[in-house]
């Protein structure tokens, strides 16, 4: 099924456009690490706070306000970016094994990063919170931060490890 | 003299360890992508706030208090990582195009950000906080911002190269 999908897309004109195209992969794999970068920078500066790394006066909703915004546009930037690069080559990644672990990280990542914005809800500053729920937040900070660094790695080793 | 000098760098000890060995490079290079992404993604938040698109709210004296030792940090990272993976092929590197031009993007880069400091960074009690900032200074945050996209864009051109 996924193969005979694979080789489908890989026949489309779309396919053989960003394949062909002098360039394009190269542009989609910049924009692709431009896209973590926005998301990881924005990860990293709230995952320090959540974990007490750096101490801050915002509240924990000013806080949500502030990074996941920016870290949801990362998100956005490097789905699309990354959709073209499968349609690109759907042949050298949907088969890839690094590649479908880095799949299965992205979906829980997303699932801690949700976990996050939940837990960001009150206009309390963060060591006015309970010790359980400041537990809480830095465990979930440093899962999210920890797995989207393993995303990245991932990203690296799909070309060494198929 | 210039290739005498990348054939000696290429030749040492370490540089053929990381040549050799199977895994040195990728983890290297997947490394070096990281803390390169990492330099990015914060420097960005004060390039924007220079540049008067985002964190409006905050002084840029406490914006740059909160990102710049991370990006020291990731870049000190950055630095080091890629100085291994061109020791491994300086002969090549050395003379690559992509390489020299993301070599000196990061000079220009750094040169942006020595000017800032010294030059505009002064009078930045005068809009520091609750007004744009002086056109030197918005400036100095968009150069940043082409500087470092170009670098990662060489970044990606020299595995194409």
């Amino acid at each position: 099924m996924l193969r005979h999908f694979a080789i489908w897309l890989g026949d489309t004109g779309f396919s053989e456009w960003i394949r062909f195209t002098p360039g394009a992969i190269q542009w989609l794999q910049t924009i692709h690490i431009l896209g973590l970068a926005a998301l990881i920078g924005a990860a990293f500066l709230l995952d320090m706070r959540l974990v007490g790394a750096v101490r801050t006066p915002d509240t924990a909703a000013h806080l949500r306000r502030r990074f996941l915004p920016s870290h949801w546009a990362g998100f956005a930037v490097l789905l699309v970016s990354g959709l073209l690069l499968i349609a690109g080559e759907p042949g050298e990644l949907l088969f890839n094994t690094t590649f479908r672990w880095k799949i299965a990280g992205i979906v829980a990542a997303l699932v801690l990063t949700l976990g996050v914005r939940a837990a960001l809800s009150e206009d309390a500053p963060l060591s006015a919170l309970s010790k359980n729920r400041r537990a809480v937040l830095a465990a979930l900070g440093a899962g999210s931060l920890a797995l989207w660094v393993a995303i990245g790695l991932a990203g690296r080793f799909i070309a060494y490890i198929g | 003299m210039y290739e005498t000098i990348l054939e000696t760098l290429q030749n040492l000890p370490i540089s053929t360890a990381i040549a050799e060995a199977a895994w040195y490079f990728p983890w290297l290079e997947a490394v070096h992508v990281i803390a390169a992404a990492l330099v990015v993604g914060v420097i960005a938040w004060l390039d924007l706030r220079l540049i008067w698109a985002a964190s409006r709210e905050r002084a840029v004296s406490v914006l740059s208090a909160e990102v710049l030792p991370f990006v020291w940090g990731a870049f000190a990272v950055a630095f080091i990582t890629g100085g291994l993976l061109f020791l491994s092929a300086a002969t090549r590197y050395g003379t690559n195009f992509p390489f020299l031009l993301k070599m000196g993007l990061l000079v220009l880069a750094g040169a942006n950000m020595a000017a800032f400091h010294a030059l505009t960074a002064k009078r930045a009690h005068e809009w520091d906080e609750g007004r744009p900032p002086a056109w030197e200074a918005r400036l100095a945050g968009g150069l940043s911002l082409i500087f470092w996209v170009g670098v990662v864009y060489c970044g990606r051109w020299i595995g194409f190269s």
